[in-house]
């Protein structure tokens, strides 16, 4: 059921896509609001899916469920369903629906919707073709009992959501290649900056306190809160790289441009942070 | 001081996190502490040498990686020193002589006149703001300076601060931290760790398992849970008894004891004892070490004389244990016809029918003996993570300040006309001032103005 849900998001993403894209050619606002409506249905059935899959990661242990409601909490945080490839794919997925929803919210930015669908409908794809991967519900290991998991796996992928949106809009942003835009003729380059700086911002606080809840649990875990794990290292490459694009801001030379090459090359180390090592490189992540 | 405004310079900032971004890619490009007989294997002796040398092998460690970290952290530094007085100034504003008046080449301005007096436009204006927020500092008369959102601009120093910690703490842990591991049977007590290099670190209590469990999930052998329950002696006392699981680790005296791994070796001395199947009968028969019991259907008696976890033949060809590793467990039986010592054999749980039978009649397999588990535990002491955590406070809250409280100030200056009022009003902030500047229009809206001249935002 969960995973039908699924399919079915993705569906209708591909339907937000197109309707996005009619609003590109059309020039026609309507067709925007229209792609958000559809967008926010796709993320309704991807929610239900995620939380449908929630109450099957805790039924596989619910024999171990302890007393108290403090800790059922904590039992229903530590099955939350982030704890392999698949699954965190999914809630990828959903990341990026969600936080492009809430950006378009207060910035207005249905431009992006053209590119942030599909996106957000390739991610689950690759889900059916990446070697490995497989949706079955196991019980999570050791390592992974603890309420720590979810509290750093979603903070970390609403960074990389956010990178994904800015990421988005640096690559419209060097596509365009006039400064000013008449009415009607989409945003302009100074715009897009800003939106690529604050969606950042709003990246990196993320990605910083991902990181950290994540060093706090591997003290627990490990022992070491730091190790330069695979992982860990590409973690703060990535973070490395959205500091500088930051501070990149404050540099008459690399404003602008500099910035958007940074953010690009940003979401490249997001994506091996979470592929790459995965597939080419060993860890103590090995899980996921 | 040219030094200084090197260091004071964002660029150095930019360029250094960059490289330190690339230094760190490499590192994950090549195996890291790998042992020289690997190494030389995998790149050959001459280029094993010459990345060794660069300390590719242990780059984030290496000098020159630690030394980019220190310049950043001293760019920082002194980056943030020069900011601090201009911060402070700005918060306070103390950043420039106070003539009165609104300064010019501010982003946001607004001139008018307006139809009421001086009095009533203040209380007007003056509650607008204040509602926004905005808390008054006056100058002069007919002069006002308003602001808001201070800790906004103390932001990028707080989060500064908190990279410097957070390095500061890791200097700590790594001049004065130090990891170990122990391995503790059930029943042992240790009072002494050892770290990765071999090195016996002593602790000043010792430690002892009670007891150890591991539990798999169904039908598999996917670890579900292992524990451990562990005691803390100290003079000889026993302390408190505490288990200790993954993700629940035992603290002590700033020592850190974790759950790592686990697994079997040999019993303790004087428990040995081993399960034999007795063969032609196939009857299974338990033996406890030093103890005779009579075969089966015979006068004869046997008795098991010792235990090998990991059997080898040693110096002098005698047996003996390489390890207390379950490898290659061996139990050696002696038979006895009238009291008198008959024969004695080895007997293998890996090679079973290894030796011919004893008394010409009857063979042994070894099929069970005793063992004790043993819990694989990570040691740690590091003075200087409660340090490192308060630097990722301050990172976070500084970060947190920097992107959601915006530092607004606001000029004001009037000059009263009678039942007339000219009103100059400027603004500035780190950041965007869009939304701020439709919250000033609707204020301004119901001062009952008459519009003169207006200035659209530059920003």
């Amino acid at each position: 059921m969960s995973a039908t849900l699924v399919w079915v998001s993705v569906m209708v993403y591909m339907v937000a896509t197109a309707v996005y894209l009619v609003r590109v050619v059309s020039r026609g606002e309507r067709w925007g609001k229209i792609g958000r409506g559809i967008l926010i249905g796709g993320l309704g059935f991807h929610t239900l899916s995620i939380i449908l899959r929630w109450i099957d990661s805790c039924r596989l242990v619910a024999a171990d469920r302890p007393e108290g409601w403090l800790g059922r909490i904590g039992f229903i945080m530590e099955n939350a369903p982030l704890a392999n490839l698949y699954e965190s794919m999914v809630f990828f997925s959903w990341s990026i629906v969600l936080v492009y929803l809430l950006f378009d919210r207060k910035y207005g930015i249905p431009a992006l919707g053209a590119a942030v669908s599909p996106l957000a409908a390739m991610v689950v794809g690759l889900v059916s073709v990446l070697p490995g991967v497989s949706g079955d519900l196991v019980p999570h290991i050791p390592a992974l009992q603890s309420y720590w998991l979810t509290i750093h796996v979603v903070t970390c992928f609403l960074a990389y959501a956010a990178f994904a949106i800015s990421f988005v809009a640096s690559i419209i942003y060097l596509s365009r290649k006039w400064d000013r835009v008449k009415p009607g003729e989409g945003m302009s380059r100074r715009t897009l900056e800003d939106i690529n700086y604050n969606v950042a911002t709003v990246g990196f606080l993320m990605l910083t306190i991902g990181i950290v809840t994540g060093a706090v649990w591997a003290n627990y875990a490990w022992g070491t809160y730091w190790s330069w794990d695979n992982k860990e290292t590409w973690s703060l490459i990535t973070w490395f790289i959205y500091a500088s694009l930051l501070h990149a801001r404050m540099i008459a030379s690399l404003k602008g441009k500099w910035m958007a090459v940074l953010s690009i090359i940003g979401f490249g180390a997001v994506l091996f942070t979470f592929f790459g090592v995965n597939y080419l490189l060993s860890g103590l992540h090995s899980y996921l | 001081m040219r030094v200084i405004s090197f260091f004071k310079s964002v660029k150095l900032a930019v360029a250094l996190i960059l490289i330190l971004a690339a230094s760190s890619v490499v590192g994950t490009l090549f195996p890291q502490n790998m042992s020289p007989h690997r190494g030389v294997e995998a790149y050959g002796q001459g280029m094993y040498r010459a990345l060794e040398f660069l300390g590719i092998f242990d780059l984030y460690h290496s000098g020159w990686f630690v030394f980019l970290v220190l310049l950043l952290a001293l760019n920082i530094l002194i980056c943030s020193l020069s900011r601090v007085r201009r911060t402070y100034r700005l918060t306070t504003w103390k950043d420039s002589v106070d003539s009165g008046g609104v300064p010019s080449g501010l982003p946001l301005r607004r001139t008018l006149k307006i139809k009421t007096p001086a009095d009533a436009m203040w209380l007007k204006l003056g509650v607008g703001l204040a509602r926004l927020g905005f808390r008054a500092n006056p100058v002069a008369d007919g002069d006002l300076r308003l602001d808001r959102g201070r800790p906004g601009r103390w932001g990028p120093e707080i989060s500064h601060l908190g990279f410097l910690v957070i390095i500061a703490g890791m200097v700590v842990g790594s001049l004065t931290g130090f990891k170990g591991v122990v391995d503790l049977a059930e029943g042992e007590t240790e009072g002494q760790v050892y770290e990765r290099s071999g090195r016996a670190v002593s602790l000043p209590f010792e430690i002892r398992c009670d007891d150890f469990e591991a539990v798999f999930f169904d039908g598999s052998m996917r670890p579900k849970e292992y524990t451990s329950w562990l005691t803390v002696i100290e003079d000889g006392q026993d302390l408190f008894q505490r288990k200790v699981e993954v993700n629940s680790p035992l603290k002590h005296r700033g020592y850190w004891f974790y759950q790592s791994t686990y697994g079997r070796i040999g019993p303790a001395p004087g428990e040995e004892w081993i399960r034999l199947m007795v063969r032609p009968e196939n009857i299974l028969m338990d033996l406890e070490i030093g103890k005779k019991k009579a075969l089966v259907d015979t006068v004869d008696e046997i008795e098991l004389l010792r235990f090998e976890p990991d059997f080898v033949i040693g110096e002098n060809r005698q047996a003996t244990s390489r390890s207390e590793q379950l490898h290659n467990p061996a139990a050696q039986i002696r038979l006895y016809r009238d009291g008198e010592p008959l024969s004695e054999q080895w007997v293998f749980s890996e090679f079973p029918g290894f030796h011919p039978p004893a008394d010409e009649t009857h063979t042994f397999d070894l099929v069970d003996f005793g063992f004790r588990e043993f819990t694989g535990l990570q040691v740690a002491r590091d003075p200087g993570v409660p340090v490192v955590w308060t630097g990722c406070g301050l990172l976070i809250l500084g970060l947190i300040l920097s992107f959601t409280v915006q530092h607004r100030r606001i000029w004001i200056h009037v000059e009263s006309r009678g039942s007339e009022t000219d009103l100059s009003i400027a603004a500035g902030a780190r950041g965007g001032l869009r939304r701020f500047e439709e919250s000033l229009d609707e204020i301004l809206e119901t001062l009952g103005r008459r519009r003169d001249r207006e200035e659209g935002a530059r920003s």
